[in-house]
Parts: C-alpha cells; structure tokens; sequence
C-alpha cells in the first residue's frame, strides 16, 4: 500500500502538488506536510505526502556504509 | 532518468558487500520479524531470502493491513455494500478477502456498487458527485493511513459534505509489537520496524516497547540496502548481547516524526481498543472518531455492530502473523488456498505473507 519510491514535486496549487515520478505526474495533497515547495522530492502515501526526504542524510547514509563496508574489506 | 535515491539504495556491490558483511558475522539461527507488508513484499521482489545465511529466518508480522483486519470487520463491509442506497469505497486489497458467508468481490458481481479508490479522498470525491447515495469508506490502515483520514475529515467538514462516513478499523503498530512479545510460543529475535509508519510516528514510538523487552529494532526503508542493512544491524546487535533502537531510515524518518500528521490525527481520532485477526482484542491498539465526528462514523449512523465470529477453519493467518508458522505450514497452503480461491487475507494482500511465497516459490 505504501509507494516507497521518492516522488519529484514539480507544481504546488494550494494544498495540492503535482508529483513526478520517473516521468510519470500524479495529484498529492500535501495537507499533512509542513513547508513544501517545488523540487522537494516526498514520500506518498494513498495519495497524501508524508514526509519530506532530506537529501544530506539520504547521501550521508550511503557514505556511512561505504566507508564501514570497506574499512572492513582493506582489514581482512 | 534516474531515479532518486533509489538507484544508489540499490547498488548491487554495497549489496553483495552487506551479504558478505552478515555472513561474516558469527550468530545462532535468528528469527527476525519484517513487521509491514511493504518490507514482505520488498525482500521477496529483490530475493533477499535467497541469499542470506540458513542461520537466519524471515517472519512477516502483523503488518499488511488487510491481513490484520478481523472477520468481524469484513463481515461489515460486506453489510454496508448490501445496503441499498451505499456506495462502498475501499483500497482495492481488500475487495477480494471473504468474510463469514461473502466477499466484497461477490456483492460487487451481484450488483452492488462496490468502488476501489486510490486514496480516501477520491471517496469523497464520490460522496459530492453522489449526493443522494451514502458513502462509506473502509478504513483500515496503520498510522501512515490514519492521518490521511483525518485530514480528509477535516476537509469533507469544511466542505459540508453529509454523505461521507468511514468504518473504522484502524490499528496501531507498537500496541501490537508488545502484545506479540507477551505471546506464548512467539520467538523473535529482532524487528525490522516499518518504515513509512515511522515517517509519522518517529524513533520515539517504539520507545516504551524497546525499553520493556530489550529486543533489537531497526527502522528502515524499502531498497534492497536499507533492509541488508537493517539486517546487519539485527545480526550484529544479537551477536554482541547489546540491543538497540536504531534508525537505520533517517533520510524520511526523524525522532518526533511528522508532528503536523499526528496533530491532525489526534484531532479527528482517539485510541480505542481494535481486535486483530488471528490475535484478538489488543488494548488501545486502534483508533476511533471522536464524538465530534460521530457524523462520519459509519458504525454510528448505519448502526452497525457486528458480534465477534470465528474465523475459516484451518487457515493459520493469524499464527503466521505472529511468527508463529510459516505459509507452508498451513494445510490449505497451495491446496484449498490460492490466490484465486483465497480462504484467508495473507493470500489476498499483496502484501500477505501466503500470497508472497506463493508467487516467489
Ligand atoms: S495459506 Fe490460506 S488458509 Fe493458509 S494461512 Fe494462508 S491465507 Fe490462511
């Protein structure tokens, strides 16, 4: 039920935004978000926006594991 | 294009270099739960199952919210499409799973107006074009739902629609979490907490739950990296003796989560206790209309309460939400049970445990 795939918002009337996700556009409320604005990607759910990634952590994360993974490699 | 955030969540070197990272790790046979339907669905697709160690098993628990719903609850869908002036609305899981004597799927062939909505807006969409038809719409979700309800109230209110009301089935997921820790026979050591539910909750939900049983958990996302390495962490965890909240998802989920989500969830709806299929009533597990919404509570204004029922003889859904058995264990698996003839929601869902191993086996 969940759409797990990062949507792109690309237009904002009122508390509706139009999403994009790989081409593909779509109608989401974004009632339940605080301070979205256009070239946000979002998280949505049943036709509702319910989180707002944050790209730092999304890049900071896979840098992190990256570097454990691989500190672990040059050790073996 | 590539798609954000995606792509690199599945590069298949950090994967293979995960894989090799748990096998390293010397642990027992662990039993780690995925407690959504979205993981369950998540690690059959990419194949996870297939390439960890034998050492460690798999559960799909108690969370695809069809397979949770309870018979009694099925039984009431099936009511209001009977009624002569409904329009039943739903997400399109649950057309297909029978209640006691019917199934949503077998009133809508027998004429009744029967509608699946993408989300619970488009059902009030219905309810203006409609407005001389009831709507009612079948709730059942989890706390990633439950606020897209609320808002949806708030704003059919403000709209002045009078034709719109729910059937609330709603469940909560720590609530469950402990209430699966209380249960004779239940053996897990770890969860994969669900990632999209902790987008409204936050870490902090899970809280009281980690604190009382000292179980390893881990919140995280839905590519194949984020649950190799919700795994890792479980297995790690378990071979130190030192378990932890973690959030291995924070690029979507924070401590407090969605605070505007769960205000205006808190405003439409309160706790109230919610029975679970195959486990029973868990105490404030589900949440309710409060009585300044009683107008769009369908229970109220259809005057529907229906009497606890059992459910199909010989279909194990409820223990293998629990962790209990798995699909295969069940008799009915594959026999009397397959997903054009299904006896229990597991094998309805898209998301339930029975219905994944029968397309991945
Ligand atoms: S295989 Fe069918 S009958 Fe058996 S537990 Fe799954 S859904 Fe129920």
């Amino acid at each position: 039920m969940c759409l797990a795939v990062p949507s792109k918002i690309i237009d904002i009337n009122d508390t509706v935004a139009t999403v994009d996700v790989d081409g593909v556009t779509r109608k989401t409320s974004i009632l339940l978000l605080e301070d979205v604005k256009i070239g946000d990607y979002v998280i949505v759910h049943a036709g509702f926006a319910i989180s707002k990634l944050d790209e730092k952590m999304a890049l900071q994360t896979l840098e992190d594991l990256r570097n454990i993974l691989s500190a672990d490699s040059s050790q073996a | 294009m590539s798609l954000k955030y995606i792509d690199e969540y599945r590069d298949s070197d950090l994967a293979k270099m995960l894989v090799k990272k748990i096998q390293s790790v010397n642990c027992k046979d662990l039993r780690l739960m995925e407690v959504c339907g979205t993981h369950t669905m998540s690690i059959f697709k990419h194949g996870i199952r297939t390439i960890l160690p034998k050492e460690i098993t798999l559960l799909s628990g108690p969370g695809c919210p069809v397979c949770v719903t309870a018979q009694k609850d099925v039984d009431a869908f099936v009511e209001f499409a009977r009624q002569n002036n409904v329009i039943l609305t739903t997400f399109g899981d649950l057309i297909k799973v029978p209640g006691s004597g019917s199934s949503l799927a077998k009133e809508k062939a027998e004429g009744a107006d029967v509608r699946i909505v993408y989300s619970v807006f488009d059902a009030v969409d219905i309810a203006k074009q409609n407005p001389d038809k009831e709507v009612v719409f079948c709730a059942v979700g989890f706390e990633t739902t439950i606020p897209t309800l609320a808002a949806t109230i708030l704003s059919a209110r403000e709209d002045g629609v009078k034709n719109f009301t729910i059937y609330s089935a709603n469940k909560l997921t720590p609530p469950a979490l402990a209430a699966l820790m209380e249960t004779k026979g239940v053996q897990i050591d770890g969860f994969i907490l669900p990632g999209h539910v902790s987008v409204i909750t936050g870490t902090n939900a899970y809280r009281g739950t980690f604190e009382k049983y000292n179980i390893p958990s881990v919140i995280t996302g839905f590519e194949p990296i984020d649950i190799l390495k919700a795994i890792l962490i479980l297995v790690q965890q378990n071979a130190t003796g030192l378990p932890a909240l973690v959030n291995a998802y924070p690029r979507a989920v924070s401590e407090n989560g969605n605070l505007k989500a769960k205000t205006i969830m808190n405003q439409v709806f309160k706790l109230c206790d919610a029975s679970w299929r195959g486990i029973g009533q868990i105490p404030t597990s589900g949440m309710e209309l409060k009585k300044e919404f009683a107008a769009f509570d369908a229970a109220k204004k259809f005057n529907m309460d229906m009497p606890e029922v059992s459910e199909p003889a010989g279909c194990a859904c409820g223990e293998i939400l629990m962790g209990l058995k798995t699909p295969k264990a069940c008799k009915l698996y594959k026999k009397k049970c397959t997903p054009m003839t299904p006896v229990g929601p597991c094998m309805v869902s898209s998301e339930g445990s029975c219905a994944a191993f029968y397309r991945y086996s």
